[in-house]
């Protein structure tokens, strides 16, 4: 066993205080089963990215960055561009993240956060193409975690769909369009075409309670956990239930529930503070 | 997607003035953030120019596997790695040869700096993400790595501070930017710990007179006594709120 | 003989502190005649001698340390244990049950699981094996029910206060059982779930405050005055 797992093993105390809290309704960190931690987000903080944003979920951070560039469409999409989304968990974030070929976490944390973007059509692929089979503008999207202090999840999704709200894309002239050659115009840009905000919920297992946005400590002893992602017209748009244990019927219809019911105001916080909050580079003075 | 033309480049202009702004002896603007963190033990945020490094430690804590601790003194390693939006083109996420050439010579620039005997059999990790390049990103990441460790609270003979000098035509400068980094003539990245006056980093691309080397590299020290006091400054600043918290009367007397 | 701080400054590493004969407590080193912190810290001088007392750091097990240690892997005959220092503890069945057992009659682990809480002394340290524990004797041993709440290990010496006045007074007023180990884990345990509520902020703001004179005595205040509607019987 890593130095590192041996550590994060919740003592005895822990847990029975924990279990009783629960038992009254109450978290350790004095949150009701059903509270976000305080969400800030600082958009636009990468100059050298055409678009950017760090997220704070409580304590945990993170920073997600979208790259644009020219690509050849798929064969079977020849009028859509495209988007992939990666995710880096650099030891930075925590000391049991390691170095080495991505880990199986880091690949699933991508692929949620990639398929509710994708299930909810967030991005307009048709406003991507340039030249149909030709070129379309690639959107390459890369979520870094920066401190772990739980829920990686929800926290890398408000990131992905703040640095997508910040990004602008050049303008692409067509050169040549029988030999399909462009020139990309660096300094006249457009918004990124979004058409939805998806926003991802994630729940865990501890006991029979299931709680909202867990901190790490209550992901040290969850026996699992549920994401669910809403879009603008209330439907769910992805789902991931992760980890060893089980959920019951019920316990996913509750979930659920508090997801589509929580949705709107994550949504109008996310929105507001990309209005209001200090962004570009000075931003990182309100880190 | 961007291409300079190299012959209408011009580095420094008639009035000796560089692309940015600057003169040939002028840092970038400076910014440093200490303890930004909360999962790390240290943690240190460094911008020069439009360079960012974001510096974590951790440790000293039990080696793993066993067999690699050494019995007298802790291990040092270190990590450097570059976000894939840090560049124009984007960086694949794999680390490139690059990468792991400048995790070692950037450990082995902080190595000397710090009391490994005091923790044997442990290992002190570091690691550095580069937020966004803009030439001289290891030296930003030495100055970030430095104060991380000094935040962690580990024994140090001192900070270890960093700068890059070069050679543009017949002129040094100091702390090249990203086009002179790509354009310029010579490359002299320089870390050193001010305290003892120990060079710990010395790497060079491009030529230099022998004459010219020894200005570059009387350069690049001025610099690192420059950056090395904003270091103690933002370091102390840090530490004087923590101060105010713990400091008592019974403090000392009691501590026996 | 000149010094180049005033007492009570913050040094940071590499900071010259002094040139000449001092005594180097802790927290410094000589180069040639200079005297260079190596840490982040306080600085004192008392007579000829130097100390930095740092800021922040690993906690580093002494001989004679009490530590509240938490189980986290177990042998036939030991257990390894964490007390937040760079190193796992090592507690010998017989230095738990104060007598040798025979690992293949008894199974150790029935007495001290994975994640169990312990209350130990710090017997050995050397350089070059784990520090060992002992966890029998008076007051020592396994911790049941109650909380820990974590400080810098550097403060516990606020908390105890002058002559453990501070732990003292804290014990006398609210009638818990509390242990503080010099790891920076301090334990509380009273039937009142709400006292032990209070105890934790309380011990959260004594790590908090700066330097007020009579601490003790404005603590004492605070904690009275919380109780005043609780339980009658304080005064």
């Amino acid at each position: 066993m890593l130095p590192e797992i041996k550590r994060s093993i919740l003592s005895s105390l822990e847990k029975s205080t924990m279990y009783s809290l629960l038992k009254d309704g109450k978290r350790i960190d004095g949150r009701n089963f059903y509270d976000i931690r305080s969400i800030k987000i600082l958009p636009s903080i990468i100059e050298k990215a055409e678009g950017s944003a760090l997220v704070y979920l409580g304590n945990t951070k993170v920073l997600a960055g979208v790259k644009v560039s020219l690509a050849r469409p798929f064969e079977d999409m020849p009028n859509q561009g495209l988007f992939v989304t990666g995710a880096e968990l650099t030891p930075v974030a925590s000391p049991a993240f390691e170095l080495g070929p991505p880990s199986y976490f880091s690949i699933e944390l991508a692929r949620v956060v990639d398929r509710a973007i994708r299930s909810s059509e967030m991005i307009d692929l048709e406003k991507l193409v340039i030249i149909p089979g030709e070129i379309v503008w690639m959107i390459n999207i890369d979520i870094y975690p920066l401190d772990d202090d739980g829920n990686l999840i929800d926290a890398s999704m408000l990131a992905v769909i703040a640095a997508l709200m910040t990004t602008e894309i050049p303008k692409a002239e067509i050169t040549d369009l029988e030999k399909g050659k462009v020139n990309v115009i660096k300094d006249e840009k457009r918004p990124l075409p979004l058409v939805d905000l998806p926003i991802s919920f994630t729940f865990a297992k501890i006991g029979d309670y299931i709680l909202l946005d867990p901190s790490s400590t209550e992901e040290n002893i969850m026996q699992n956990r549920l994401t669910i992602a809403i879009n603008n017209k209330g439907e769910i748009c992805s789902i991931q239930k992760g980890e060893g244990g089980g959920f019951k019927f019920n316990e996913v219809i509750i979930a659920k529930n508090i997801a589509i019911e929580k949705v709107n105001e994550v949504r109008k916080l996310v929105v507001n503070q990309l209005a209001k909050n200090p962004r570009g580079p000075n931003a990182w003075e309100y880190i | 997607m961007k291409e300079i033309d190299e012959s209408k480049l011009i580095l420094i202009d008639s009035n000796g003035i560089r692309t940015d702004g600057r003169r040939w002896n002028e840092l970038r603007p400076l910014r440093i953030r200490v303890g930004i963190l909360d999962r790390a033990e240290g943690s240190a945020l460094v911008e020069m120019g439009k360079t960012k490094a974001l510096a974590t430690v951790y440790g000293p804590k039990e080696m793993f596997p066993k067999h690699m601790a050494n019995p007298d003194r802790a291990i040092l390693r270190a990590a450097y790695r570059m976000a894939t939006f840090s560049v124009e083109e984007r960086k694949k996420p794999q680390p490139s040869r690059r990468e792991l050439e400048l995790s070692k010579v950037i450990k082995e620039a902080l190595e000397p700096a710090i009391m490994l005997h005091y923790y044997p059999r442990t290992v002190i990790e570091v690691y550095i993400l580069i937020l966004q390049a803009d030439g001289g990103t290891r030296t930003a990441a030495i100055n970030a790595a430095s104060l991380a460790l000094a935040d962690a609270g580990i024994p140090m003979k001192g900070l270890v501070t960093a700068v890059a000098a070069g050679r543009v035509g017949d002129q040094v400068v100091l702390d090249l930017n990203d086009v002179e980094d790509k354009y310029g003539d010579a490359d002299l990245p320089v870390a050193m710990i001010p305290a003892t006056g120990e060079i710990t980093l010395l790497q060079m691309d491009g030529t230099m007179s022998s004459d010219m080397f020894e200005r570059a590299l009387k350069l690049a020290i001025e610099g690192i006594n420059i950056i090395y006091e904003r270091q103690r400054d933002a370091l102390k600043r840090r530490f004087l709120e923590l101060k105010e918290k713990i400091l008592g009367g019974e403090f000392y007397a009691s501590r026996d | 003989m000149s010094i180049y701080f005033k007492n009570m400054d913050v040094v940071v590493p590499g900071d010259v502190i002094a040139e000449g004969d001092f005594k180097i407590i802790e927290g410094a080193f000589r180069e040639h005649k200079k005297i260079i912190a190596s840490i982040i810290g306080i600085l004192y001088f008392k007579k000829n001698t130097i100390r930095v007392v740092p800021l922040k750091g690993p906690y580093m097990p002494k001989r004679g340390d009490h530590v509240i240690g938490k189980i986290v892997d177990c042998s036939t005959v030991s257990w390894s244990v964490d007390i937040r220092a760079p190193y796992l503890g090592r507690l010998d069945a017989t230095d738990y049950f104060g007598k040798p057992i025979d690992p293949s009659r008894e199974d150790i682990r029935k007495t001290l699981k994975i994640g169990d809480i312990i209350f130990a002394k710090v017997a050995v340290v050397d350089r070059f094996t784990n520090p060992q524990l002992v966890a029998h004797g008076p007051a020592l041993g396994k911790l049941i029910k109650g909380k820990i709440v974590e400080v810098e290990p550097l403060r516990i010496p606020r908390i105890l206060g002058k002559n453990r006045s501070m732990i003292k007074m804290l014990r006398e007023v609210t009638k818990a059982e509390i242990k503080v180990g010099n790891n920076g884990r301090i334990w509380i345990r009273s039937p009142d779930p709400e006292i032990e509520k209070l105890l934790i902020k309380v011990i959260k703001k004594i790590e908090r405050e700066s330097h007020v004179p009579g601490l003790t005595e404005r603590i004492r205040k605070t904690l009275l005055n919380e109780l005043k509607d609780r339980l009658g019987e304080f005064k």
